[in-house]
């Protein structure tokens, strides 16, 4: 794991074939299973991956209350072994205000049944967690302060 | 405009240009600021100088650990129900 200007890097290593591991980051079905915060769970998926091709997660929380999500766009598409997206937070016609990230997955073959991956989360400079994602971040805190501050003001 | 603090020290008029704003609502933002503990203001001459304070933005880079940690549980995630897959139809 590394942090680096405004990029975070995770590697980790998954006992599955390369095409299965690649299928869990394209199958609305697959992702619900597995991307989502703790204490959320994803609920709808939808997926188009090929460059310029859209795609959307849906959280809820325990209760089954929504809770926001993702959407991305693909920027760049190798099958198997390479995704590139423009990263937002919120559900489709949502661009997270403004917040935009990019998202690199690359997959690597490393023995028969057992895939590297390789997730890459940069240009955060400008995407502070939102929503349901962004609990207990100082920037959460910062931007709280900001808004009680204008709230403040307002009422002067 | 918290971009252009971040290069330096600067003037309420050197913050007004580039935003295309009066001096009095470039004003009126850093005294926003000011008061959110972003930005200090110094006095000199006639020019008020702000600099971009640098310890709540530290803070914001806790956003990047964050990401980190909520990529690293998901991968981990990922991997469990996948290898829980992979068990399942060795069976």
């Amino acid at each position: 794991m590394t942090i680096e200007g405004d990029s975070v890097q995770i590697v980790k290593n998954v006992k599955a074939p390369i095409e299965r591991v690649y299928r869990a980051f394209t199958d609305p079905d697959e992702l619900v299973r597995w991307m989502h915060p703790d204490q959320f769970r994803g609920i709808t998926a939808s997926n188009d991956p090929r460059v310029g091709g859209r795609g959307e997660l849906i959280h809820s929380d325990l209760d089954g209350k929504e809770a926001g999500g993702f959407n991305w766009e693909y920027l760049e598409i190798v099958e198997n072994r390479k995704l590139v997206m423009d990263w937002r937070f919120g559900g489709f016609g949502q661009d997270g205000e403004g917040r935009h990230s990019r998202m690199r997955i690359e997959l690597r073959e490393t023995g028969p049944g057992s895939t590297e991956v390789t997730l890459t989360h940069d240009r955060l400079g400008e995407a502070p967690p939102g929503g349901h994602m962004g609990v207990n971040t100082g920037w959460t805190q910062a931007l709280e302060s900001l808004g009680r501050h204008f709230e403040t003001e307002g009422e002067a | 405009m918290v971009r252009q603090l971040s290069r330096g020290e600067c003037s309420v008029g050197d913050l007004a240009r580039p935003a295309e704003m009066s001096f009095a609502a470039a004003s009126k933002h850093v005294r926003v600021l000011e008061k959110a503990g972003l930005v200090n203001r110094r006095v000199a001459g006639r020019q008020h100088l702000c600099t971009l304070r640098a310890e709540p933005l530290r803070e914001a880079n806790e956003w990047l650990s964050f990401y980190e940690k909520f990529w690293s549980d998901n991968l981990d995630r990922l991997a469990r129900v996948l290898e829980a897959d992979m068990a399942k139809e060795k069976r």
